[in-house]
C-alpha cells in the first residue's frame, strides 16, 4: 500500500488488459511522470459559479439544489490559446485535459503542482480518485493569493499520485455519481443512495 | 405640425430613416459580438466585411440613388448575414471539429487562398454557403458596383459552413460535412467538372429530348428548349450532389456512409427528389438515399473494410463484430427508385421532365456512375494527400477503447505516448460503436441513454485532446529539433 514511484506507474501503464491498465491519456511526455506522480493538465471546460441569483446553497433539499443548478453556474469552453483569469479567492471548476482510468488495485490523489502552490493556486480540494474510477477529474481551482492568476488550458497545474490498495476481498469499484465524465462537473447531491440520508438531517431544522 | 397627406409625400424618406435606424443597430450588434466567442480568426473576419458594408450603406454619397423600399429590405435581409455570425460562437461548435475541419480544407485550398468560418444553423441539415458571393449579389442595385467590390476585395473569398445545431450531440453524423466540403471543391473545379459530367450524359441528354420532341404537351421548339435547359440543370445538380458524397465518401469512408444511412431514417430512400425553380440556379435535385447509399458504399470502401474488419476486430465483443463485418448488407436495392418533380410555378413542365427523367433513369444513374469514376480520378491526381484510405486496424483499437469506456484518441503502440488518433478513425469508431450502443439496448431506455451519453462524451473529448496531441507532437519535433 506505498505510492507507486516511476517505475510502478509505468508498469501499471503497460499492461496490455484494460480493466487492470492504469490509463492516463492522452500523454504529450515522457516528462508528465514524475519520481512518484503524473503530472495532469488543465483541460478547457470550466464552470464558473454565479452569485448574482443565489441566496445560499443548502444540500439537504434535493428539489431546490436541483432548482438552482443553472442559476448557480455559468459552463464555459475555453479555447486553448484563451486566458482565464481567476482572481483572489475565486472558485471555478475545471477539468484535467487528461482522461483517467484507474484499476482495482490503485487509489488516487490529485493535488497541486508546487510551483502553482506556491503562486497561491489550489487545483483541488476534494481530491480523492477512488479505484476503478474512469473519467476526466474535476478540478477545485481557488485563487489564494493576493493578486489575480492567469490559467491556459494545457497548463500542467496538477498531479496524480497513486498507492496500491488491498484488493482481497473487495467487493465493489467506483460506481460513482459521475460516469465516465469528460468536463467540469457541478456537485451532484442526491444522485446516489447513500445521500437520501441529507434529507434526513434537513428535516431536522424544522424541529424546534 | 405637417397636415397628414404631406406625409405619403414623406414616406420615401421615412423608409430611408428606417433603414438608417436598423443599419445603425446592426452595426452596434455586430460591435457588441466577442471576437474571443468566435471558434476561428475567420469569424472576425466575415464580422469586419460585414460591417464594411454596413457603414458603406449608411454613408449619404452612396445611398441619394437607392430606392428607399430597396434599402430597407435589403437591410432586412442582411439580419440573415449577422445571424450565421452571432451563431459563430464557440458556445455551440466545438472547437476541436473546427480545427479538424480547418486542416482539410487547408489541404484542398492551402492557407492562403479561399477562408472558411463556421457557424450553426436551425435546420436539420448541414450547408456551405458562399459568404462572400451571397453577400455580392445582395449588394446589387444598393451600393455602386465598384465600390461593393472594392469592399469584397479587401477581403478573402469566405465561404460558412453551418453546422446542424439540432445535432450539435450527435457526432458522427458531423462526417456529412465531408459531403459538404465537396460543394466548395465543386465550385472550384465547376468547368472540368462540368465537361466530364456532360460528355457522360449526352446519351441521356438526346434520350431525353426525342421524349420532349415526340409529346404532345410540348408545342413549341421554345417550350422544348425551355425544358431541355431545365432538365440539363437538374442533371447537373444530381451529378454535384453526388460529386459531394465522392468526396465525403473518399475524406470519411464508412462514418461517411452510416451518417448518410442515419440521415435516410424515417425517409423514403428510393425517391430522386427535384425541385424545379423560376431561377434555373435554384434548382435542387438530389439522386435517392438508395442510390447515393450505393455509391458511397462503392467509395468508401465499405466491402474492403467489412472484409478487413473480419481479421483487426475479430478481439472486439462479438456485437461489434457482426457490424462491422456486415455493414455492406444494409445496402437497399435501387432499382425500383422513382422521379418526383416539384414545381410551385410550373406543374406541366414538372410532371413532363418527372416523365422525361423516369423513363431515363438507368441511363441517368450509369451516366453518373461512369462520371464518379472520372471525378475520382481527377481528385486524386489534384489532391494526393487528402484521401487517405481508412484503417480498419486504427478503427479497431479506438472500437476497443470505447467498448472499455476509455477514450479513444490514441493507437496504441510500443511505447507509452502511444499514436494521437486522426479526425477519421475517431468519427469512423465512434459511427460504428454508437450503431452498435443503439441497436443493443433499443428497449432499455436507461442503459440506451447512459450508454449514448458516454458515447458522445468520449467521442467529443477525443476529438479534442486528440488535435491538441498532434499540435502538441508537431511543436515538440520542431523544438527539439532547433535544441540539436
Amino acid at each position: 500500500m506505498s505510492i507507486l514511484n516511476k517505475a510502478n506507474i509505468e508498469k501499471y501503464m503497460k499492461v496490455s488488459d484494460y480493466n487492470k491498465k492504469l490509463i492516463v491519456t492522452p500523454l504529450l511526455s515522457y516528462d508528465q511522470i514524475g519520481p512518484a506522480s503524473i503530472d495532469v493538465r488543465l483541460g478547457s471546460s470550466i464552470i464558473i459559479p454565479k452569485k448574482t441569483y443565489v441566496e445560499k446553497q443548502d444540500v439537504t433539499d434535493q428539489s431546490e439544489i436541483r432548482e438552482i443548478e443553472s442559476r448557480l453556474y455559468d459552463r464555459s469552453r475555453l479555447k486553448y490559446h484563451s486566458r482565464f483569469m481567476l482572481h483572489p479567492g475565486q472558485l471555478i471548476l475545471g477539468v484535467t485535459f487528461e482522461y483517467i482510468s484507474l484499476p482495482e488495485e490503485l487509489f488516487g490523489t490529485i493535488m497541486s503542482r508546487s510551483s502553482w502552490g506556491r503562486l497561491g493556486l489550489v487545483v483541488a480540494t476534494a481530491a480523492a480518485v477512488q479505484p476503478g474510477y474512469k473519467g476526466c477529474l474535476t478540478l477545485e481551482l481557488v485563487n489564494l493569493s493576493e493578486s489575480p492568476i492567469a490559467l491556459y488550458p494545457g497548463l500542467p497545474v496538477g498531479q496524480l499520485v497513486l498507492q496500491e490498495v488491498q484488493t482481497a476481498g473487495a467487493e465493489a469499484s467506483y460506481e460513482g455519481r459521475y460516469e465516465c465524465p469528460t468536463e467540469a462537473e457541478v456537485p451532484k447531491f442526491f444522485a446516489r443512495k447513500s445521500d437520501v440520508e441529507m434529507e434526513f438531517w434537513g428535516q431536522l431544522r424544522s424541529r424546534p | 405640425m405637417e397636415p397628414l397627406e404631406g406625409f405619403s409625400a414623406r414616406e420615401a424618406e421615412a423608409t430611408k430613416s428606417k433603414a438608417l435606424v436598423l443599419i445603425e443597430k446592426t452595426l452596434e450588434t455586430l460591435e457588441r459580438l466577442d471576437h474571443r466567442e468566435f471558434p476561428t480568426t475567420t469569424s472576425a473576419v466575415a464580422r469586419s466585411l460585414l460591417m464594411e458594408v454596413l457603414r458603406a450603406l449608411r454613408d449619404p454619397a452612396h445611398l441619394a440613388p437607392v430606392d428607399p423600399g430597396v434599402l430597407y429590405n435589403k437591410t432586412l435581409l442582411l439580419q440573415d448575414f449577422v445571424a450565421v455570425i452571432e451563431r459563430s460562437s464557440t458556445e455551440h461548435i466545438p472547437w476541436p471539429l473546427v480545427g479538424y475541419c480547418d486542416q482539410i480544407w487547408e489541404s484542398f485550398f492551402g492557407s492562403d487562398g479561399l477562408k472558411i468560418f463556421y457557424s450553426t444553423t436551425p435546420k436539420h441539415n448541414y450547408i456551405m454557403v458562399r459568404f462572400t458571393r451571397k453577400l455580392s449579389k445582395l449588394l446589387e442595385g444598393v451600393i455602386p458596383r465598384s465600390l461593393a467590390d472594392q469592399i469584397l476585395n479587401r477581403h478573402p473569398d469566405l465561404y460558412c459552413l453551418q453546422l446542424a445545431s439540432a445535432e450539435d450531440q450527435n457526432l458522427p453524423l458531423y462526417a456529412n460535412i465531408g459531403h459538404e466540403f465537396g460543394h466548395a471543391l465543386y465550385e472550384r473545379h465547376k468547368s472540368d467538372l462540368f465537361e466530364k459530367l456532360n460528355a457522360h450524359l449526352k446519351p441521356t441528354i438526346a434520350a431525353v429530348s426525342s421524349f420532349f420532341q415526340s409529346d404532345s404537351r410540348v408545342r413549341t421548339p421554345i417550350e422544348k428548349n425551355k425544358l431541355l435547359a431545365n432538365t440539363v440543370c437538374v442533371l447537373e445538380s444530381l451529378g454535384s450532389e453526388a460529386f459531394c458524397d465522392l468526396v465525403g465518401s473518399l475524406l470519411l469512408g464508412p462514418a461517411f456512409f452510416l451518417s448518410l444511412h442515419e440521415m435516410s431514417w424515417g425517409q423514403r430512400r428510393d425517391v430522386f427528389r427535384i425541385s424545379l425553380s423560376p431561377q434555373m440556379q435554384d434548382i435542387t435535385a438530389y439522386p435517392s438515399f438508395s442510390f447515393r447509399l450505393f455509391c458511397a458504399s462503392q467509395w468508401a470502401q465499405i466491402s474492403r473494410f467489412c472484409s478487413e474488419a473480419q481479421r483487426e476486430f475479430a478481439s472486439l465483443a462479438q456485437s461489434i463484430k457482426t457490424l462491422g463485418t456486415t455493414i455492406e448488407k444494409i445496402l437497399v436495392p435501387h432499382d425500383s427508385d422513382v422521379v418526383q418533380v416539384a414545381s410551385r410555378h410550373a406543374l406541366q413542365d414538372a410532371g413532363i421532365i418527372q416523365q422525361a427523367l423516369s423513363q431515363n433513369l438507368t441511363l441517368i444513374k450509369n451516366a453518373l456512375l461512369s462520371y464518379l469514376e472520372d471525378c475520382a480520378e481527377l481528385l486524386h491526381e489534384w489532391y494526393q494527400n487528402s484521401f487517405l484510405p481508412i484503417s480498419t486496424s486504427d478503427v479497431s483499437s479506438l472500437l476497443s477503447r470505447f467498448s472499455n469506456h476509455i477514450l479513444p484518441n490514441i493507437i496504441p503502440n510500443l511505447n507509452l505516448l502511444g499514436r494521437a488518433a486522426d479526425f477519421s478513425s475517431i468519427l469512423n469508431a465512434a459511427a460504428l460503436y454508437r450503431l452498435n450502443v443503439l441497436i443493443s439496448h433499443g428497449t432499455d431506455h436507461e442503459t440506451l441513454c447512459r450508454q449514448m451519453g458516454i458515447t458522445d462524451r468520449l467521442t467529443t473529448k477525443a476529438l479534442e485532446v486528440s488535435f491538441i496531441h498532434k499540435e502538441y507532437s508537431v511543436w515538440k519535433n520542431t523544438s527539439d529539433e532547433h535544441s540539436e
